[in-house]
């Protein structure tokens, strides 16, 4: 009886750590393929409001009044919050962002 | 390795929604107007936030003493030369030497290479006055086809593109993309695909163009953006990056 026991515990526990490890490798394998798609179409989408918020902080005042139906707004793009990403490499994008949310005038 | 691209917001369409020129997808920018159309305004915007993403600049402006020259309207953006501004046609050919020597260069170091924008104020003057027009035209077709992989661009003002195109039909060709301020038909043609919109160019008032054949609005640089623009280009400058720029520049000779 011991032994039948012994015998099922441990092909339970191998059968159990063996889908646990090749969970393991499959949500690992998605995560990176997840995360790598993410940092190309996180990249896309930084560099352009990084464009957009540039050109908006360089003529503020014009975007709002040139567009024809005014829908263009200041706030319709600082709404929109931009995903933090720690590991990203795109340090550029980061300090154009901060520098013109923080400055001030002299 | 993932890359920071430097793209620019051009304007508006009529839809308010923002028109971008992709850093990756362009070589070059042209843009073509008469004198008075905004060439000078709109592209002291366009330098303005390339030079706010870190992107350097190495000017051409035959006209930079003059009060209302490229050079006078993008002084905040002077920290962001890599050279001093070139004046004479003697230096402009210079120049254009330098940066094709540049791209040369890189294309056979894959080292760090930072974005660089040669800009040329009143080009088709100098394609039509200068001596040196067909090598300075072969040289900057080969930068335009060849560098855009390393970090280069080109942008090339000028009014009469019509006649200047003569000495340089195929750099014409080799450029990706246009603006289109208020023109002559003649000039406008060479960069609009519809023989309609050519004709309209005439017609633009101040602040507005065509880019691929659609109406854009273009907002003007204000006081304060330029002071954006300054504190942005000197903070990086205290970059590391930019160091090895320099001696990167020194290392070459220039």
């Amino acid at each position: 009886m011991v032994i039948i026991s012994l015998i099922s515990w441990g092909f339970t526990s191998f059968i159990a750590n063996y889908h646990k490890a090749h969970k393991e490798r499959l949500a690992n394998a998605l995560y990176q393929h997840y995360d790598y798609n993410n940092a190309q179409q996180l990249q896309h989408i930084l560099t352009e409001k990084v464009a957009y918020r540039i050109a908006e902080s360089l003529a503020t005042a014009q975007l709002d009044t040139l567009s024809t139906t005014n829908s263009h707004t200041n706030s319709a793009v600082k709404d929109t919050p931009i995903i933090p990403d720690t590991k990203d490499p795109l340090s550029t994008a980061k300090i154009a962002i901060e520098d013109i949310f923080n400055f001030k005038e002299d | 390795m993932q890359k920071h691209t430097y793209n620019l917001i051009l304007g508006v369409n009529q839809d308010s929604e923002p028109i971008i020129w992709h850093w990756d997808n362009e070589n070059a920018l042209a843009i073509i107007g008469k004198g008075g159309s905004g060439k000078t305004t709109n592209s002291a915007y366009w330098l303005s936030q390339w030079a706010c993403q870190g992107v350097r600049l190495l000017m051409a402006d035959p006209h930079m003493n003059n009060r209302q020259s490229l050079y006078v309207a993008t002084e905040h953006l002077h920290d962001a030369l890599v050279e001093p501004c070139a004046c004479d046609y003697g230096d402009i050919t210079r120049y254009i030497e330098l940066f094709h020597q540049i791209g040369y260069e890189r294309l056979n170091n894959t080292g760090d290479h930072y974005p660089l924008v040669f800009v040329i104020d009143e080009f088709t003057s100098y394609l039509l006055n200068s001596s040196d027009t067909k090598a300075s035209a072969l040289k900057l077709l080969d930068s335009v086809n060849q560098y855009r992989k390393v970090g280069l661009r080109l942008m090339l003002i000028g009014q009469s593109w019509g006649q200047a195109i003569r000495v340089a039909s195929q750099l014409r060709d080799s450029i990706s993309s246009a603006v289109v301020l208020k023109s002559s038909k003649n000039d406008a043609a060479k960069f609009c695909a519809f023989d309609t919109t050519a004709k309209e160019a005439n017609l633009l008032p101040i602040g507005r163009g065509f880019y691929q054949d659609e109406m854009i609005w273009i907002p003007k640089l204000t006081g304060t953006g330029k002071l954006v623009a300054q504190k942005r280009v000197k903070a990086f400058m205290k970059t590391d990056t930019l160091h090895r720029n320099e001696i990167y520049l020194h290392d070459m000779g220039t």
